[in-house]
């Protein structure tokens, strides 16, 4: 923000309202003294299309000649007029031509005013001093006003034309000085901005159609609530009294105007989305036109009048300044001026020409009642308006609107076709349509009405769904379907989803189709061992490796979910899972087995393969159920504290991957350990994004969390004068992971009210790793998408850094990050050399600070001199350069330098590959070795790293895999 | 195309080959089909595409049915964009390079498919 350039604009536009009101008292005296108070409803059409004219005549002018010229040509005319405006009445000047040409002029003049302030702030700046210039505007015509009535009585008429014309000539002073001001804070970069041409986009072509249709409408009704006011006004009073009613309504209006500008606008501009801004004005309106509709009198149309004038410019003016600020500069002054000097002139102009047409006898309410309907397509076209201004804003960032379509909802067209699927001969297909059908959103209660369905295949498609979740609300339709169920496959699921639901009845009725075929043989078997324990342990060996869907339903009837269970032998089933995990064979049904039926006594197994990475852990965890996740979340309330951060991290983040593990993910995302909270949240994020839900409660305290984490760091930052560089630069990297946490909390709370995340998950990317420029944007599409105002405050507070000193308090951060408490108390200052020399290199630029520690514990420093590996070698270490500089000669490739912050060796660790290149070290080259295990064990803990190994892998096949990249 | 047939076009691409059929899912969730006639053409500026029918230029190379264009984006940003272009009537599944990058981030084990995969290619391309 430009201070000097804006104190100066406020002066500007101040003078400029006050020279505007002065002459349109001037104008009016004078009209009503030549023409009477009779054809008022003229002057409104007359200065109204003056206006207008002027306009146009304003922006051809622009386009042709330096808008500073321009403007300051204008002033000067306007002076002049003033000055002269007396004696050109005497010397027998048409009235209404000098009255026209004064009024034009003055607004003209005032839009272009208006231009000059709002070129000295820009931003989120913008939102909050704006509308403290449009205070300064009414302010300035207030005293207009005011001073005025006693000044007339003693010196005349005349003298409200002289003062303008003074007033404008240091309007003219002020804008010179605040020309110089604008090009020492950004030389030449109004004007040469105003000045260039700058194409629109799509979007910034539809908003601005819609804009224009919003203008004209609000014009229209401006002007119908107007003149009915007037006449209103008319009927009550006679005389003077007009005028004193007139001035106090005038005065009170500005009072209330100045208050909003003053207080509430600018905090409005910050903590609320536009399309609620724009709302306002159009809503009050037609609230109050009702009243009158139902209830004509005066009280209610000054009512009406009132909240018009005042929310005009308090909020639909506004909303209409924030909406121009997605076109570039120069289109932006442009069509300020045209929307408020030619759109809305012409929507009054009309309306009053029609009102005028329809003659003093036109019943009032049916006015009222046709400029409500106006006054309600205005309203839907604001919206729209302010809608398409969101899309305009995040287009640049790549930020899409809300998808509606609900994609995880299928028709039972789908869900036979992915059924049939699911069991084709091409293995990996069959995986694919089973992960559909487990993503899918299918109800019980929806399969119900056709478990009888002509085609045996889609019966046997329901009843495979009905096996997948236990339903036993649907046990009395699944008996009498499978009661008439003459095809194999079709019944032997039919008989696994009434034992799975539950039903004793399933193994009478197993028992008796015994021998029909093998499908339908082993389906009775199971559920007999499922319902009675007959067999259980061959079964579950069986199972595990065939079909841990249906092992994992035996283990939860054991355990006394579905069936009847005693200790003891739950105590050997988990023995027995724990057990299949360590075998080869049945690994990944045991884990299956273990997730699906929430067997605690083998969760440390369970974690312990998620901490490792292992596939199929995360591929187990993608098919928990609603049942298991809370009996999960049960099981990770009693033992958190006995477990260790990195066994939790692998299980937050592979619950990434089960769209209906809500209840599960809900335990980790409030966790006091930041990585925890970090890795939870972005699974919670993406179980939202599937389609699942996270309870409530548990978002916002997580959100309140992160939002005191964050602000914790953002006190340190403030306070951090005395820390070393390596703590301000983890606090830097802290603070933006404390930021994604906050916007995450954010979008998935947002899908609880049914709004779609991803615009926040987009948002939130570009804020914590976009350029500058795109941040202050990002901010701007945060509030957009109804950002909490605390957490808009500490965005807005994190993006304005400040000087830090050494005296603030910093310590609420121990309690948020333990970690970085003690790196800034200097308890770690052995591995600050180390943590800094990691963090040159871009692949571990945003690790968690504890990661990176870990890290750097294991990383070995290392002097070379001469090779540090030839191409051949076998390679079990990368090296990060913290000195000197490296050489790389590959045969048939230009010798390639590696300075100090880059990395080598990198795809011998991650492919076990030989050495592809000589790499020599200057005399005095220092690394930093890193070998494979290390480097997994950081990997795990922090899956940047391989996002950055697989950038520098891209980056050298790009040129020669253009097929896949 | 409804879902799995979108996941059934990304799984043909080699790129995601070693990627878990829930993921798979996953981002075929996130995509949409787009019908392309002859010399219609579409930018990886923001967007991954991954032919599923017809022929396309992308760049200085032909691509067909299984291959990715613009994944590169997706791990690095400051790629060039390239503009691909239909030699014929074929259809192409749309990913938002945002939303790759979010389910790689959310899922560490297919963002080491993605490496590892990506490594193997290097190899290959390797004289």
């Amino acid at each position: 923000m430009n201070r000097r350039a804006f104190a100066l604009g406020v002066a500007l536009v101040m003078a400029g309202s006050f020279a505007a009101v002065a002459l349109r008292s001037y104008a009016e005296a004078t009209f009503l003294a030549a023409y009477g108070r009779a054809n008022l409803p003229w002057l409104l059409i007359a200065t109204a299309t003056g206006f207008a004219a002027a306009t146009l005549g304003y922006d051809a002018l622009t386009a042709r000649a330096a808008p500073r010229l321009v403007d300051l040509t204008l002033l000067a005319l306007l002076a002049v007029l003033a000055g002269g405006a007396p004696a050109l009445l005497r010397a027998g000047i048409s009235p209404v031509a000098l009255v026209v040409a004064l009024t034009a002029a003055s607004q003209v003049a005032g839009l272009a005013l208006w231009n000059r302030v709002a070129a000295s702030v820009g931003g989120r700046d913008a939102r909050r001093m704006l509308p403290r210039a449009g205070a300064a505007v009414t302010a300035g015509g207030a005293i207009a006003g005011l001073g005025a009535a006693p000044i007339i009585p003693r010196l005349g008429i005349d003298v409200l034309p002289y003062a303008s014309a003074g007033v404008a000539v240091i309007v003219i002073a002020i804008a010179i000085l605040q020309e110089r001001a604008l090009a020492m804070h950004a030389p030449g970069a109004p004007q040469a901005a105003m000045a260039a041409p700058q194409p629109l986009g799509t979007l910034q072509r539809r908003l601005l159609a819609t804009l224009i249709v919003a203008a004209v409408l609000e014009g229209v009704v401006s002007t119908a609530i107007d003149l009915q006011f007037v006449a209103n006004v008319k009927a009550r009073y006679t005389g003077d009294a007009v005028a004193v009613v007139l001035a106090l309504f005038y005065g009170g209006t500005n009072a209330v105007l100045l208050v909003l500008q003053l207080a509430a606008i600018p905090r409005l501009l910050v903590t609320r989305s536009l399309p609620f801004t724009a709302a306002i004005h159009p809503l009050l309106v037609i609230g109050s036109y009702a009243g009158f509709a139902a209830s004509p009198s005066f009280v209610t149309i000054a009512g009406t009048r009132t909240a018009d004038q005042v929310f005009r410019l308090a909020t639909s003016r506004t909303s209409q300044e924030l909406a121009l600020s997605a076109l570039p500069p120069a289109p932006r002054a442009r069509w300020k001026v045209l929307l408020r000097g030619l759109v809305w002139p012409a929507g009054a102009a009309l309306a009053a020409a029609v009102l005028l047409a329809l003659g003093p006898h036109a019943p009032p309410v049916d006015i009222a009642l046709a400029a409500i309907a106006f006054a309600v397509a205005w309203g839907i076209v604001a919206r729209v308006a302010a809608r398409r201004f969101q899309a305009a804003l995040g287009a640049p960032l790549g930020i899409r609107g809300a998808r509606a379509a609900d994609a995880h909802r299928i028709d039972l067209d789908t869900l036979e076709r992915w059924t049939h699927a699911s069991g084709s001969d091409d293995a990996k297909l069959a995986a694919l349509a089973r992960a559909a059908l487990a993503r899918a959103r299918v109800e019980p209660s929806d399969l119900a009405d056709h478990l009888r369905h002509d085609d045996p295949a889609m019966r046997a498609a329901m009843f495979d769904q009905l096996a997948r979740s236990p339903a036993p609300s649907l046990r009395g339709e699944l008996r009498a379907a499978l009661a008439i169920e003459d095809d194999d496959r079709a019944l032997a699921l039919g008989i696994r989803a009434l034992a799975i639901a539950g039903d004793d009845e399933a193994l009478a009725r197993a028992k008796a189709r015994i021998g029909l075929s093998r499908e339908v043989d082993d389906a009775a078997a199971n559920a007999a061992a499922m319902l009675r324990g007959d067999g259980l342990d061959a079964a579950l060996d069986r199972l595990l490796a065939s079909d841990p869907e249906w092992a994992s339903a035996l283990v939860r009837a054991r355990r006394g979910e579905l069936g009847e269970g005693d200790g003891e032998h739950d105590n050997r089933l988990a023995a027995r899972l724990v057990r299949a995990v360590h075998d080869p064979a049945t690994r990944a049904g045991g884990l299956v087995a273990i997730v699906r039926a929430a067997e605690p006594r083998a969760f440390t197994a369970l974690a312990a393969a998620l901490a490792a990475g292992d596939p199929a852990a995360t591929g187990a965890l993608a098919e928990i159920d609603d049942d298991a996740a809370e009996r999960w979340a049960e099981h990770v309330r009693e033992s958190r504290a006995a477990m260790s951060g990195s066994g939790w991290l692998g299980v937050a983040r592979a619950l990434a991957g089960a769209p209906r593990a809500g209840a599960l993910v809900a335990e980790l995302i409030g966790d006091p350990d930041p990585e925890v909270a970090h890795a939870a949240l972005r699974s919670a994020l993406a179980i939202a994004r599937g389609g699942g839900t996270i309870p409530a409660d548990a978002v916002a305290a997580a959100s309140d969390t992160a939002l005191a984490a964050l602000t914790a760091c953002l006190d340190a930052r403030d306070a951090s004068g005395a820390w070393s560089e390596c703590a301000c630069g983890e606090l830097a990297i802290a603070t933006r992971r404390c930021v994604a946490r906050v916007l995450w909390a954010a979008a998935v709370a947002a899908t609880a009210s049914g709004r779609d995340p991803a615009p926040i998950a987009a948002t939130a990317r570009h804020l914590v790793s976009g350029a500058d420029a795109d941040r202050k944007r990002a901010l701007d599409v945060a509030q957009e998408l109804e950002m909490r105002a605390p957490i808009l405050a500490a965005l807005e507070r994190w993006l304005a850094a400040g000087p830090p000193s050494e005296t603030g308090d910093a310590t609420a951060l121990a309690e948020h990050d333990p970690w970085l408490a003690s790196l800034a108390r200097g308890e770690l200052a052995a591995l600050e050399p180390t943590l800094l020399a990691l963090r040159r290199a871009p692949l571990f630029g945003s690790l968690a600070g504890p990661a990176l520690a870990e890290l750097a514990e294991r990383a070995t420093p290392r002097a070379i001199d001469g090779v540090l590996f030839a191409s051949g070698d076998d390679g079990d270490a990368m090296f990060v350069v913290t000195d000197g500089a490296l050489l790389a000669r590959r045969a048939g490739a230009e010798p390639r330098r590696i300075a100090a912050g880059s990395v080598v060796g990198e795809l011998a660790v991650l492919t076990h590959a030989k050495r592809a290149a000589d790499v020599i070290a200057d005399p005095h080259a220092r690394v930093l070795a890193i070998d494979r295990g290390a480097f997994m064990v950081a990997s795990r803990r922090a899956p940047e790293l391989v996002l950055g190994l697989a950038a520098t892998l891209a980056s050298w096949l790009a040129s020669d895999r253009p097929d896949v990249l | 195309m409804d879902l799995l047939e979108r996941a059934r076009c990304l799984m043909a691409c080699p790129l995601f080959e070693n990627l878990a059929p829930a993921v798979l899912v996953r981002l075929a969730e996130r995509s949409h089909a787009a019908s392309l006639d002859r010399d219609d053409r579409r930018s990886t500026a923001d967007t991954v595409w991954v032919v599923g029918r017809g022929a396309f230029a992308a760049g200085n190379a032909d691509v067909g049915v299984g291959h990715a264009i613009g994944l590169i984006r997706v791990v690095r940003p400051q790629t060039p964009a390239i503009e691909i272009v239909a030699r014929e009537p074929g259809e192409l599944i749309a990913l938002a390079v945002d939303d790759v990058r979010d389910v790689l981030e959310e899922d560490p084990v297919a963002l080491a498919a993605i490496a590892d995969r990506l490594a193997a290619l290097l190899l290959e391309s390797a004289p």
